[in-house]
C-alpha cells in the first residue's frame, strides 16, 4: 500500500517506450510492478481467464446455454482489449500521465467503498491495520475448518477483542461467551444447523 | 387498490411486523452512523430468508434504510466526518454551524427536511403503483430482457466512474453468473473442476466475501473512531432541544427548497445506478444556483445548504423502491440485495409485486413513511446520547461484524464450501476495492442474470429478430441508452460539484 517511492508515475521521463530503452530493462519491470499497475493486471488476468476459459467451453454447449456468456464476453472482451491496452501504454510511459481509472495513491485517499480504502495521513498506520484484520480474518477462517465454530469464533472474538481492541480481559470474555451463545442458543437449539466436521476433531477420532 | 391499501395496513400492524419495525430502529439508528454496520441485518436475513415471515423480513430491511438513513448526517454536522457518504454534502454548511454553536439547530433542519423528503418519496411511490400496473401490461419478455440489460450497464458506468472499467466489470459479473448448471439443465457451464459449482455461484456467501467483509476491513483500515466529548461538548441540555425546534421551525419556512431537494431525490432515485450521494450533490448546486444569495453564504454555516443536502435522503429510498420492484431493476448496490432477499422469500419482482402482492408493496410503502415519522422524534429527543455511539472504535465493532457474517454466509447451505467463497470473493472484493473496480454490477448480475437469461432464450424463441420490430422495445432501448448516457453526465457534474469543494471522486456509491 506504501507507494511512496512511485508517486510520480507517468510524470518523470522513464519512458522507454517513448526514449527506446529496451524492453526488460529494470526500468520496464518496475513500472509493471509499480503497485497500481500490478493489482490491475491481476484484476485482468482473473477477468480475462473467465472470459477465455467460458468462450472456449461454450464450444460444447447448447445455444440456449451458450447465448448469455457470449453476450457478456462479446461486450466484456473488447472492453478488456482496450483496458490491457491503456494499462500496457501507461507502464511504458507512451500514455499521458493521467491514465483514467488507474489508481494512483493520490487519488485514492479519503474514500470508502468502491474507491479504495481510506487510509488517513498515516499510511504506514494504515497498512499494518490492514495487515492485522486481513491475517485475523484467514486465522478465523482456517480456525473454522481446523477446529469448528463453536471453539473458533468465541476464542478468536475473545483474542481479537483483546489484541487490537485493547479491552478489558472480562470484556473481551464476553465478546467470546456471545459468540458462543449465539452459536449453541441461536443457530444450535432454534435453527438446528449442522455444523462442519472440524478436521482436527475427525484426526483425533 | 383501496382494497389493497386496507390489507396492507393491517398487515403491517400485526403484531409480527410491527415488533420487528420496533426492534430494528435503535439498530438503524447505529447502522446510519457507522459505515460496515449496515450491512449485517441484511445477510443475516438472506440467510434465514426461508425460516422468516416474508413481510416481517421486508419490513425490517426497510425499517432500517430509512431509519438509518435519517441519522447519517449526525456525524457530518457534529464533527466534519461523514457517517456514510451520501452525507458529504451535509458537512459544508452542517459543520460550519456546528462550529458556531449551533450544531442541534442544523439537526433539527435536517431531521425535519428528512422527515419531509421521506413521506415526499413514499408518496410518490404510492402513485406510482397504479401507473405502472398499467405501463407493465405493455411488456413482454424481450422488453424485460432489455430494462434488465440497461440497468446493469447504467449502474456499472456510474459506479465506476469510468465506462470501460465499468462495463468490463458488469461483462465480468455476468460471466460469473452464468457458472454452473444452465437454465436448460443441459450444460454445466464453467466449474473450473468444482463439482460444488454445479448449482452456480451462491449468492449469500458472494455477497459477504465481495461486501461485507471487504466493509470490515475498511472500517478497520479507516480506524474512524470519533471523539465521544465532541458530541456531548456540542449537544446539551434543554438549550440544544430549543435550538433543535429553531432548525425545525427554518426548515418549514424554506418549504420550496425543501420541495424542490425531495424532489430532486425521487428522480435520481428513479434512474438506475446514479445514487444517494449524487442526489444530495445535485440538490446542493441548484440550491446554491438559485436561492438568493447562497453563492456567497453557501459553506459558511448557511441553513439552506444542509436542508439541500439532506432532503433527498429519504425521497430517494421510495423511490428506489419503483425499478426494483416494478422492473426487477436494482438502482444501487443496496437495492440488489434487497432485490436478492425479494426472490429468496419467494416473490417475483415485476408485474406481480403490482398484481398478486401488491398489498406486500404498499406494505412497504407505509414502513418508509412510519420509519420516518417514529425516528425524527427520537432524533429530537435523544440525538445527543444516539451520537454518543460514534465514539465506538472500529476494532470494537469488527469482529462482531465479521463473526455475524460469516455465521450467516454458512447458515445458508451448512457448507464449508461457502466459507471458501467467502474466501475467494473476499480476495476479489479487496483487489476491487483497492483499485476503484465497482463491485456492485457483479452483485446486481449475480441476482439478475438467471431471469435475464430465461427471458432472452423466451424472447429470441418466441420473436427472433423481430423482437427488434416491436415498438415497446425500440422505446426502451432508445430510453435505456439515454438512461445510461443522462446519468452518466449527471453523474459527472454531481462529481465537479464535490470536487470543486474538495471532495474526491465522491459521487460514486
Amino acid at each position: 500500500m506504501s507507494m511512496e517511492e512511485n508517486k510520480q508515475p507517468g510524470a518523470q521521463p522513464e519512458t522507454s517506450g517513448q526514449s527506446g530503452q529496451p524492453s526488460g530493462s529494470p526500468g520496464l519491470v518496475r513500472r509493471l510492478t509499480r503497485p497500481e499497475v500490478a493489482g490491475e493486471m491481476v484484476l485482468l488476468a482473473i477477468v480475462g481467464v473467465m472470459f477465455g476459459t467460458m468462450l472456449w467451453e461454450s464450444r460444447e454447449w447448447t445455444t440456449a446455454s451458450a447465448l448469455m456468456p457470449r453476450i457478456a464476453i462479446g461486450i466484456g472482451a473488447p472492453l478488456w482489449l482496450i483496458r490491457v491496452f491503456g494499462l500496457v501504454r501507461y507502464a511504458l510511459g507512451t500514455q499521458p500521465e493521467r491514465y483514467r481509472g488507474v489508481r494512483r495513491e493520490e487519488e485514492s485517499g479519503g474514500q470508502i467503498m468502491d474507491l479504495g480504502f481510506y487510509m488517513g495521513d498515516d499510511q504506514r498506520a494504515a497498512l499494518v491495520r490492514f495487515l492485522n484484520i486481513t491475517g485475523a480474518l484467514v486465522v478465523l477462517l482456517l480456525g473454522i475448518w481446523l477446529f469448528g465454530w463453536h471453539i473458533t469464533l468465541p476464542l478468536w472474538t475473545f483474542a481479537y477483542l483483546l489484541i487490537f481492541a485493547k479491552v478489558k480481559i472480562w470484556q473481551a470474555a464476553l465478546g467470546g461467551i456471545f459468540f458462543l451463545a449465539v452459536i449453541i442458543g441461536v443457530y444450535g437449539a432454534l435453527f438446528d444447523t449442522i455444523w462442519n466436521d472440524p478436521v482436527v476433531l475427525r484426526l483425533l477420532r | 387498490m383501496l382494497e389493497a391499501t386496507t390489507s396492507a395496513l393491517q398487515q403491517l400492524f400485526s403484531l409480527g411486523p410491527l415488533l420487528a419495525f420496533f426492534l430494528v430502529i435503535p439498530y438503524a439508528l447505529l447502522g446510519g452512523l457507522m459505515p460496515g454496520t449496515n450491512l449485517p441485518l441484511t445477510v443475516i436475513l438472506l440467510g434465514f430468508a426461508h425460516r422468516i415471515d416474508p413481510l416481517v423480513a421486508l419490513v425490517l430491511v426497510t425499517a432500517k434504510d430509512a431509519a438509518g438513513d435519517i441519522t447519517e448526517p449526525v456525524p457530518s454536522i457534529l464533527m466534519g466526518i461523514p457517517g456514510a457518504r451520501a452525507a458529504q454534502a451535509t458537512i459544508l454548511d452542517g459543520y460550519p454551524l456546528a462550529q458556531q454553536g449551533k450544531a442541534a439547530y442544523a439537526l433539527g433542519a435536517s431531521y425535519t427536511t428528512t422527515l419531509v423528503g421521506g413521506l415526499v418519496g413514499a408518496a410518490v411511490l404510492y402513485a406510482f403503483l397504479p401507473v405502472g400496473r398499467e405501463v407493465l401490461k405493455l411488456l413482454g419478455s424481450a422488453e424485460f430482457f432489455l430494462l434488465s440489460l440497461a440497468g446493469i450497464a447504467a449502474v456499472a458506468v456510474v459506479s465506476s466512474g469510468a465506462l470501460v472499467k465499468g462495463l468490463l466489470t458488469a461483462a465480468f459479473g455476468i460471466t460469473i453468473a452464468c457458472m454452473g448448471n444452465s437454465f436448460t439443465g443441459e450444460n454445466v457451464r464453467t466449474d473450473f473442476g468444482i463439482d460444488y459449482l454445479w448449482d452456480g455461484v451462491p449468492l449469500i456467501p458472494s455477497v459477504v466475501g465481495l461486501f461485507a467483509v471487504p466493509e470490515v476491513v475498511g472500517l478497520v483500515v479507516s480506524n474512524k473512531a470519533i471523539a465521544r466529548e465532541h458530541a456531548e461538548d456540542v449537544l446539551h441540555g434543554k438549550a440544544s432541544q430549543q435550538q433543535a425546534l429553531e432548525g425545525m421551525r427554518e426548515a418549514f419556512r424554506h418549504k420550496l427548497l425543501m420541495a424542490r431537494s425531495s424532489i430532486i431525490g425521487v428522480i435520481v432515485g428513479v434512474i438506475p445506478g446514479v445514487g444517494a450521494s449524487a442526489a444530495h450533490w445535485i440538490s446542493y448546486a441548484q440550491a446554491r444556483q438559485t436561492e438568493k444569495g447562497a453563492t456567497q453564504t453557501f459553506g459558511t454555516g448557511d441553513i439552506r445548504g444542509v436542508i439541500a443536502a439532506d432532503a433527498p435522503n429519504n425521497s430517494i429510498d421510495g423511490a428506489e423502491l419503483i425499478p426494483t420492484l416494478a422492473f426487477g431493476i436494482p438502482g444501487s448496490g443496496g437495492k440488489a440485495i434487497f432485490l436478492a432477499l425479494l426472490i429468496l422469500l419467494g416473490f417475483v419482482p415485476g408485474p406481480s409485486m403490482l398484481n398478486e402482492h401488491l398489498d406486500i408493496t404498499i406494505a412497504l410503502v407505509f414502513t418508509i413513511a412510519l420509519a420516518n415519522v417514529v425516528v425524527v422524534p427520537i432524533m429530537f429527543l435523544f440525538a445527543g446520547t444516539i451520537a454518543k455511539f460514534t465514539a465506538l472504535r472500529p476494532t470494537l465493532i469488527a469482529p462482531f461484524v465479521a463473526g455475524v457474517v460469516l455465521l450467516s454466509a454458512f447458515q445458508s447451505s451448512a457448507s464449508m464450501a461457502d466459507l471458501g467463497i467467502v474466501a475467494a470473493f473476499t480476495a476479489l472484493g479487496l483487489f476491487m476495492k483497492a483499485y476503484g473496480w465497482p463491485r456492485t454490477p457483479i452483485l446486481i448480475a449475480l441476482v439478475l442474470i438467471p431471469t435475464v437469461e430465461k427471458n432472452l432464450w423466451t424472447a429470441s424463441q418466441a420473436y427472433g429478430w423481430e423482437m427488434l420490430q416491436r415498438p415497446q422495445f425500440l422505446a426502451i432501448l432508445i430510453i435505456g441508452v439515454g438512461l445510461v448516457v443522462w446519468t452518466a453526465r449527471t453523474q459527472r457534474s454531481a462529481e465537479a460539484v464535490a470536487q470543486s469543494q474538495g471532495f474526491k471522486e465522491a459521487t460514486t456509491d
